[in-house]
């Protein structure tokens, strides 16, 4: 026990702050090192099996030009043969030994991003948009798959492959072994740095003016029907072309060095060749050396540079990636392999008492930043069973209000209470569990009608499912929908209309019957009638048509004049004051 | 020499294979177009044209390096073996292969430097294209392909890069260096040539029988893509929802369980398809090891000089190089072809034709709906109604959710084409138009359109509300303001507060009184508002009101769609929009045309 009192730094933690983002996020790839080291060498194996080949056969044309006995040939006739047949299958033992690791480290990748966000507490979530996301999890994540297959494995296999070629000459000539150094090690420094040049200058071009062209572009998408009738299509068009130009611009700096890249190994090739020529040459005036010998000194650099093709676009894999890890450790925050998998069994935990949950809030200040406070100096209590409207100008700070007190943001200053106990002490599965807070834009899941309603509380029945549509008056609706509660809605509710949406979400709050139930303008979008009495059956104490009587709910609204005589109104007025009132 | 010319595009993002999930690839798309180069994109994007040419005349001049390298070698080695005579004694061949080998390399270098720029333009110009084309398709043409076009315009034409820098190249080396080998191969060595000529056929035979192999297989993976993917991003999107509700821990488990599957299934796939890269290497290396022995077992009998020998040993494996690169680029090839059909599906829909005839002046014409019917997911929304929007009046549309309400309103404005029924302008002088008969524009200069969500240009608050009335001076702009309840929004972020495009910067309720005040200042003689008071509370719904009689006072026609009984009692009229279940048992989706 004394040890764990004793500030040693924990060594855990060190490490990782000296890590890149791209070694953090190459570690929640998880890869494991045998099925690594079975792909390099498979790899290998495919690309020697074509340079034995050629070895051998440059040997073989040579020496039958001496007219030995047949018998002298045979075993470079059966190498030869045998090499020809194994390299293709090297190359699929190679290209499917590779691939799975890739996509092993993708699967453990996304699953660890996806954690990750899911745990951020900050507003990091709120601030991402769509777009992002897409990024982030899908290019992104795809990047540091590429990082496997085109990058760490032929970077491995290119070293091994120009050791070998050089190995395998030195024995031959001790000058075209040095010559065949020299061109490996341009083929495998130039090529490289320039690659790496370029993508770095087209990850520049892609960080500022490519995120111009995609949000340019989708603008026009989205807005497409405002900005015809608006006579604005035209200027967004130019909009977008003016984003392409200065974004092929910033691309166009990428080309040389790109160009070059590709240019050292045919370069690397010419020193090789020349070098080995005159080496051969000098070998057998001197009559150092076989005509074997000479075969190969003469064709094995034309052969020798394969692996090292590879290595520019394993260098411009390199940029990418660490871009792409940079983007995803600053979305996601800190990423730990090591995400446990919840049990499911605790998913439809039965929340807590409600009689026992009552929200206090003390002093509070409420805002999503210390410099822009929304709401001050916040005195409430609720107990159990209480109804609160809460009312103020658009975008005073409603929503940010109904958020602290859901323990979803922490507070400026002051603290909110469950209990008793500070908000920001208790474990948050449990302030989840007591205090819901349901947002206007909540998101309407691509999946089932039951599916979208099981979401607050996994182990509810078809039957409570249909009472509760019913309830916020979505019965109809129902009926006429073609499969029931199977009918699977649209991606951000985009096949459900505004007003069906909103009572949806209401229908969720209503099966969530939580102690405590924070609603964002539950009946907005819907038809005034129909609004009210929704308004009404929420915030009526008593009323069990949609809410337990003992469950306390706040509700954010816009309709003063709907609420029911007596009900308790906080008022939010410029400045972040708040005024306790009663409805007339 | 034997690989070099099998070069990857060295930073053109070669995708591994189909492990990219972001692939937006249509069935029939992929059936649609199987030759290497979609005609289309040659003939319509000038880039990719000139792109093409250059790459053949860059082919050429590389079919003839590796020639003269061949050759070259050959002389040097025979000479340096027969005749015992130093390769610096021949100076020609020496400086033939080193300027072979030279020139090769140079043009190496300004095929992938010209071939960048031409795919950023090509791409460039395909994106405007499909993303004007789309616009003008109207409101519902992106409902049947909402995601499919936005990935289209943002990752799907960025594939065209790989295309062009990675895999046209190859096929115009597999067009000039493969042909051109085989024929120096046959002047210097007949049965060479027919070993190679034998195998070559192989290949295509081979690809038939893997591709019979993987039929159904790529498309249950696209399709295993396709919804690895939305499912992902759905949970991503509804994170924020998931942790309100307790319930972000759990989800992830989804998440791993998608990827294993997809990578399960992807494997599957990949098994199969990776057996044409291995057919592809194992009938070039072994047509290397059969001409190697071949001429090896004549040169041991004196039946063959040592010159064509040692050439023919460096041809042999340029023939197949440029058919293993195409290969190579499969993927490459597939993704962009993919994209080009998709793009070219999007910009050979055709336009929903545009009237000739110029709109009346609507500050006297009428705007009317005819027993109008619009087939939607669930029916008739709006069924069979019938409107009349009277110049100087306001009038309220109606009814619950979901009744086709903003339908009913692109309709009147010639966005959509009804599926039954009319949408007509009646001028002054009693002569009836369908709207489909006016030229758009010219109705639309007359429109100011409101919607749900307010779309405003970028600026700052000052610019962005001059523009709408570049005419208006500054005593109407703040009139305008006033009325609007904006004036409260420049007084507490000053004139200058940047706006962002699409109102970024500003709340809701301020990009709505924003927009109000556009439409105010605006001079169109019809304002649409389409739920202009959703998102406000009493005292902005009040400038909505305002906003209103000001309209109505200016005598400006307003159309207005509205739920709150305020709002409707605003209005001189009120028209409710009804449904109805679709007629008859097929459940149609509604065509954008």
């Amino acid at each position: 026990m004394s040890t764990a009192l004793r500030p040693t730094p924990d060594p855990a933690r060190t490490a990782r702050r000296r890590d890149t983002p791209l070694a953090e996020v190459q570690r929640a790839l998880a890869i494991p090192r045998g099925r690594l080291l079975a792909a390099v060498l498979a790899a290998c194996a495919t690309l020697g099996a074509a340079f034995a080949l050629a070895a051998v056969s440059a040997y073989l044309v040579t020496r039958a030009w001496t007219m030995p006995p047949v018998l002298d040939l045979t075993v470079a006739v059966v190498a030869v043969r045998a090499l020809g047949v194994s390299r293709g299958v090297f190359r699929w033992l190679d290209r499917m030994l590779t691939h799975d690791v890739a996509l092993r480290g993708v699967v453990s990748l996304r699953t660890t991003l996806f954690t990750a966000l899911a745990a951020r507490t900050d507003d990091a979530l709120t601030r991402l948009r769509r777009g992002d996301v897409l990024a982030r999890i899908g290019d992104d994540a795809q990047e540091l798959a590429d990082h496997v297959i085109l990058a760490v494995v032929p970077a491995m296999v290119a070293a091994v492959m120009a050791v070998v070629a050089v190995v395998t000459i030195a024995p031959l000539s001790p000058l075209a072994a040095g010559v065949m150094l020299l061109a490996q090690a341009v083929a495998a420094v130039l090529g490289p740095l320039a690659a790496y040049r370029a993508a770095r200058a087209r990850e520049a071009a892609s960080l500022d003016t490519r995120a111009a062209v995609t949000s340019s572009a989708l603008g026009v998408l989205d807005d497409a029907t405002a900005l015809r009738v608006d006579g604005r299509l035209t200027p967004a068009l130019d909009g977008l072309r003016e984003a392409q130009d200065a974004h092929a611009a910033a691309v166009d700096r990428a080309a040389l060095p790109s160009a070059v890249a590709a240019a050292v190994v045919p370069a690397s090739i010419l020193l090789a060749t020349l070098g080995s020529l005159l080496a051969a040459g000098a070998a057998w005036t001197a009559g150092g050396a076989s005509a074997g010998q000479i075969g190969i000194l003469l064709l094995l650099p034309l052969s020798s540079f394969e692996a090292a093709t590879a290595l520019p676009a394993a260098a411009a894999q390199l940029a990418r990636s660490r871009a792409a890890a940079a983007r995803l450790r600053e979305v996601a925050g800190p990423l730990d392999p090591r995400h446990p998998l919840p049990d499911p069994a605790g998913e439809a935990r039965p929340p807590v008492a409600p009689e026992r949950a009552r929200l206090r809030a003390a002093d509070l200040d409420a805002g999503w930043t210390p410099e822009a406070v929304r709401v001050r100096d916040l005195t409430l209590d609720l107990p159990p069973g209480s109804r609160l409207a809460v009312l103020g100008g658009s975008g005073i700070g409603k929503s940010t209000l109904l958020t602290t007190l859901a323990g979803l943001l922490d507070p400026v200053a002051g603290r909110v209470e469950l209990d008793g106990q500070d908000l920001a002490a208790l474990p948050p599965e449990q302030v989840r569990a007591t205090v819901t807070c349901f947002a206007e834009d909540a998101h309407v899941f691509a999946t089932t009608l039951r599916e979208n309603l099981r979401i607050v509380r996994g182990d509810l029945e078809d039957a409570e499912l249909v009472i509760a549509l019913e309830a916020v008056g979505l019965g109809d609706w129902l009926a006429g929908l073609p499969q029931g509660l199977d009918t699977l809605l649209g991606p951000d509710g985009t096949d459900v209309s505004g007003g069906e949406r909103r009572r949806l979400l209401l229908a969720r709050a209503v099966l969530r019957r939580g102690p405590v139930l924070l609603l964002d303008e539950p009946t907005e979008h819907l038809d005034t009638a129909r609004g009210d009495a929704l308004l009404r059956a929420l915030l009526t104490p008593g009323d069990t048509v949609l809410v337990p009587a003992a469950t306390t709910v706040v509700v954010v609204t816009h309709r003063p004049e709907a609420l029911p005589s007596g009900t308790r109104v906080l008022r939010i007025a410029e400045g972040g004051r708040t005024v306790n009132e009663v409805a007339p | 020499m034997t690989t070099q010319t099998a070069e990857p595009a060295p930073d053109a993002a070669v995708p591994p294979g189909p492990v990219d999930v972001t692939a937006a690839v249509d069935e029939p798309a992929r059936r649609a177009s199987r030759a290497p180069l979609d005609p289309r994109l040659v003939r319509e994007v000038r880039a990719a044209r000139g792109h093409v040419l250059r790459t053949v005349a860059l082919g050429v001049v590389q079919a003839l390096c590796v020639i003269a390298t061949a050759l070259a070698v050959g002389a040097l080695g025979s000479r340096l073996l027969v005749d015992g005579s130093r390769p610096t004694d021949s100076p020609g061949w020496l400086a033939v292969l080193a300027l072979a080998l030279a020139v090769r390399a140079a043009a190496v270098l300004l095929e992938r430097a010209t071939a960048h720029r031409a795919a950023t333009a090509a791409i460039a110009e395909l994106r405007v294209r499909v993303v004007a084309h789309a616009a003008r398709l109207g409101p519902r043409a992106g409902a049947g392909r909402g995601a499919d076009l936005t990935s289209l315009v943002t990752t799907g034409l960025e594939k065209l890069r790989p295309y062009l820098v990675g895999y046209v190249p190859q096929l115009m080396l597999a067009a000039t260096v493969t042909p051109a080998c085989l024929l120096v191969i046959a002047l210097l060595d007949p049965l060479s040539a027919v070993i190679a000529v034998v195998t070559l056929p192989l290949i295509p035979v081979f690809m038939i029988l893997i591709g019979k192999l993987t039929e159904g297989r790529s498309e249950r993976l696209l399709a295993d893509m396709r919804s690895l993917w939305a499912q992902l991003l759905d949970l991503v999107d509804g994170l924020p929802t998931l942790r309100a509700l307790g319930r972000e821990k759990g989800p992830e488990r989804v998440v791993h369980e998608l990827g294993e599957r997809h990578r399960r299934s992807a494997l599957g796939s990949l098994r199969y398809a990776f057996l044409s890269s291995m057919v592809l290497e194992l009938l070039a290396t072994l047509c290397v090891a059969l001409v190697a022995v071949s001429i090896g077992m004549r040169l041991v009998y004196g039946e063959m000089e040592l010159a064509p020998a040692l050439a023919i040993l460096v041809l042999a494996p340029e023939v197949y190089l440029p058919l293993r690169a195409v290969g190579s680029q499969y993927h490459a090839s597939t993704d962009g072809l993919a994209a080009v059909t998709a793009a070219f599906e999007v910009l050979e829909e055709p336009l929903p034709a545009d009237g000739s005839e110029p709109a009346p002046d609507l500050a006297t014409a009428a705007l009317r709906l005819r027993g109008v019917d619009v087939t939607s997911r669930e029916g008739l929304a709006p069924a069979g109604l019938d409107l009349d929007l009277a110049p100087g009046r306001v009038l309220a549309l109606t009814g619950a959710s979901g009744a086709g309400k903003t339908t009913a309103v692109w309709v009147l404005l010639g966005l959509l084409e009804p599926t039954r029924g009319r949408a007509e302008v009646v001028a002054a002088d009693g002569a009836v138009l369908p709207v489909t008969a006016l030229e758009r524009e010219s109705l639309w200069r007359q429109v100011a359109l409101l919607p749900q969500r307010p779309v405003l240009p970028a600026g700052t608050l000052a610019s962005v509300l001059a523009e709408a009335a570049p005419s208006a001076d500054a005593a109407a702009r703040r009139e305008a303001a006033r009325r609007t309840g904006l004036d409260a929004v420049i007084a507490e972020r000053g004139p200058e507060a940047p706006v962002g495009r699409g109102g970024q910067g500003l709340s809701l309720g301020e990009r709505q009184r924003l927009a109000l005040a556009r439409a105010l200042l605006s001079p169109a003689p019809l304002v649409v508002l389409d739920e202009p008071t959703a998102h406000l509370d009493g005292a902005s719904e009040q400038k909505v009101l305002d906003t209103i009689a000001a309209l109505r006072a200016q005598g400006r026609t307003v159309l207005l769609v509205a739920h709150r009984s305020r709002l409707i009692e605003a209005a001189d009229t009120m028209v409710e929009v009804h449904t109805a279940p679709a007629a008859g048992p097929a459940r149609q989706e509604v065509s954008p045309a």
